[in-house]
């Protein structure tokens, strides 16, 4: 009987190891949406429109979803003043040229009781990219559009 | 180095018997008789305790051995004699066979040989095969000329007498001379210091057995068979505990079906010989080993000496097979009826007949059976209790290690190799085993098997857990795709979001339900081990 006891709660404890394993094995998506302390909302963004935003060590890029004029970036960054870029570019049979551009300036909290920092931009209100204005002359006379990619590059 | 050579060439020999024992079995014909007409029976049953004049010391069993093989035999048979003289205790237990008993004289028996041969010819006339059962419980001895003889009450009945007036006046197709005979007198002389005495075996009773005056002829040795006990003093030829003759107690057993080790449903010479050998292969005193002789029909070989279909038993006691099973059957006056002890190799079926009810004992439980209908009893179907009081061998003395060995079939194809009698039939098949029907209300009990069921779920927690693997596998990889997806946009894809959720909650479940399927499975076969045979009987 003493055996059939100790036998007994090996295979439980075996048993609620293998399951407490299994669970932890397993992947949340909110291990990736709790680690988001800001939220970066473009807006005015047209259909055909791409947006870059590079801040921090962070260098993401998304497109508008299929109906809507802006593009939110959910952001893993630390606590502290950052300081990023954001060019929107428009997307023409695979070809890019960069339209907008600008600086987002986002200051995350020690402390966010509210959830992310939320920060909006619109994409209108950025300025032209000065790269683009010199691409656009030569592509408005000379249409080349390596150029234009070599801008981009280059940024 | 000579003495370990002997077991090993009586190895080889019997490798080498068997071989053909089982060349001979393969190619034999199954057994005539067991799909045609019952044959017509006439039994005469004699017992004979003794008593003066004779100066034997009488016995105590015989009337009472023959009035039980009488009631064994005489339902399935078409007439039935019986010639005894009831002692007072028997005459009390057997009150309906007092009336129909003859006296065990010679003049009687030729009285009954009469008319049981003109039953013979009347049954022959009519198209029927017969058969004539003669059967002998009483003393037996040698005299001077060393010819054997049995005691009835008038005079002694040689092997002579039993060749000419049965044997050869016996009209049937068949001949079975059954006979227990203890030969006490012989011995009784010895101790009191006369030497010139010889024995008596099995052999000098053997009716098939050249007699100078009377040597049978061919045709009687081929339709007659012969099983033939003798034993050395009283108080080995009978046993107050059995209220028997312990070979009388033996055959009977053998009779009722203990001894149809091939489940045709036919007791046949050689199995009854094996079961009387088996049974008592594990008594220890010299004294109390039956010395059994049987030689079978030539012409049939295979003949039974009763089938249980045509025995007019119409209940049986059904052995169920799995395990071995010891159990003895008392009649409803508590006297030993029948011992069995299988093999569980096949199920065994115990004919019930002549009693109103019978006492069931396993080891210390009991049980009441009322065969009420026909058909079988499954053994597991009785309401079995702690008896009362111990029902140990102890008060057999030299006969308590009887059935100590369970009755196999190998243990029946060594014996026979070694008795010369024909190998049984193979043909066990199902078109030809014994089987009645259940009896109402008394079929085996279903049982759970919760030993299987148990690693039916722990086989299924196994396949559960795999399960639930692949789903974790599968979870890694959905979220590796939403977190690629996530460091190159900033967003969760929410698909891709609901598929890592959809595997996680899988892993979830699959691991909860492999978790309690193995604690269920685990449990029940921990279980399993406390019950019989791994087994739940329902109710």
């Amino acid at each position: 009987m003493m055996v059939s006891m100790t036998s007994s709660r090996w295979i439980h404890a075996a048993l609620s190891a293998m399951l407490i394993a299994a669970l932890g094995a397993c992947r949340d998506p909110a291990e990736l949406s709790g680690a988001v302390s800001a939220v970066l909302v473009v807006v005015d963004v047209d259909a055909d429109q791409v947006v870059d935003v590079d801040i921090a060590d962070l260098a993401l890029r998304a497109r508008p979803k299929s109906g809507d004029n802006l593009v939110s970036f959910n952001l893993a960054l630390p606590a502290g003043t950052h300081i990023g870029s954001v060019v929107v570019s428009d997307v023409d049979d695979e070809e890019e040229r960069a339209r907008d551009c600008g600086t987002v300036t986002i200051v995350v909290p020690e402390a966010r009781p509210d959830g992310p920092v939320l920060s909006a931009v619109v994409a209108d209100e950025l300025g032209e990219c000065p790269e683009l204005e010199d691409d656009r002359d030569e592509t408005d006379e000379t249409d080349e559009v390596d150029e234009v990619d070599e801008v981009d590059s280059d940024r | 180095v000579v003495l370990s050579l002997v077991p090993l060439r009586v190895g080889l020999l019997l490798a080498l018997l068997s071989a053909g024992a089982s060349r001979a079995s393969s190619t034999s014909v199954p057994p005539t008789g067991s799909a045609t007409a019952p044959s017509a029976r006439v039994i005469v049953v004699v017992g004979h305790n003794g008593g003066a004049p004779d100066l034997r010391p009488p016995l105590r069993y015989a009337d009472d051995d023959a009035a039980r093989l009488y009631l064994q035999l005489a339902p399935g048979s078409a007439r039935a004699f019986l010639l005894t003289t009831f002692d007072a205790e028997s005459a009390r237990l057997y009150p309906d066979l007092v009336d129909v008993a003859r006296p065990p004289t010679t003049t009687s028996l030729a009285g009954a040989l009469g008319e049981a041969f003109w039953h013979l010819r009347e049954e022959k006339d009519r198209g029927k095969s017969t058969e004539l059962v003669f059967a002998f419980a009483g003393h037996g001895d040698v005299d001077d000329s060393g010819r054997g003889f049995v005691v009835l009450s008038d005079g002694p009945f040689f092997r002579h007498d039993l060749q000419t007036q049965v044997v050869r006046g016996s009209p049937a197709d068949l001949n079975h001379i059954l006979v227990d005979a203890c030969a006490s007198y012989y011995f009784v002389k010895s101790r009191g210091g006369s030497d010139d005495g010889v024995a008596l075996t099995p052999q000098l009773l053997d009716v098939l057995t050249a007699d100078a005056q009377a040597a049978p002829s061919a045709a009687d040795q081929a339709r007659t068979g012969v099983l033939v006990s003798t034993s050395s003093a009283q108080e080995t030829h009978e046993s107050a505990a059995l209220s028997a003759g312990v070979f009388s107690y033996l055959l009977r057993s053998a009779l009722a079906g203990a001894g149809d080790i091939n489940g045709d449903g036919r007791v046949e010479y050689a199995e009854a010989a094996a079961f009387v050998a088996s049974a008592s292969q594990g008594l220890d005193d010299p004294r109390a080993r039956l010395r059994v002789h049987a030689e079978a029909p030539l012409q049939r070989p295979h003949a039974p000496l009763l089938s249980l279909k045509d025995s007019g038993a119409k209940s049986f006691l059904a052995v169920e097979p799995g395990r071995p099973t010891r159990l003895r059957l008392k009649d409803s006056r508590g006297l030993p009826l029948v011992e069995v002890h299988s093999d569980g190799a096949k199920p065994v079926y115990i004919a019930l007949s002549g009693q109103p009810f019978f006492l069931v004992e396993r080891g210390d439980e009991e049980a009441i059976l009322v065969p009420r209908s026909a058909g079988a009893f499954a053994l597991s179907a009785l309401s079995f209790a702690k008896a009362p009081t111990a029902r140990g061998d102890d008060s057999r003395g030299a006969f308590a290690p009887l059935f100590a060995r369970p009755f196999s079939r190998a243990f029946v194809d060594g014996y026979l190799l070694q008795a010369e009698l024909p190998p049984l039939h193979a043909n066990t098949s199902a078109d030809v085993a014994f089987a009645p029907e259940w009896a109402v209300s008394f079929a085996p009990k279903s049982a759970i098997p919760i030993g299987v069921v148990g690693g039916v779920f722990a086989g299924g927690a196994g396949l559960v857990g795999a399960g639930a693997a692949v789903a974790v596998v599968m979870n890694q990889l959905a979220f590796s795709t939403l977190e690629q997806g996530f460091l190159q946009t900033g967003q969760l894809d929410p698909a891709q979001s609901l598929e890592v959720e959809g595997w996680r909650n899988a892993a979830t479940g699959l691991t909860v339900g492999a978790v309690g399927l193995a604690l269920l499975g685990g449990s029940l076969i921990a279980w399993s081990f406390s019950l019989e045979d791994g087994a739940l009987v329902l109710p």
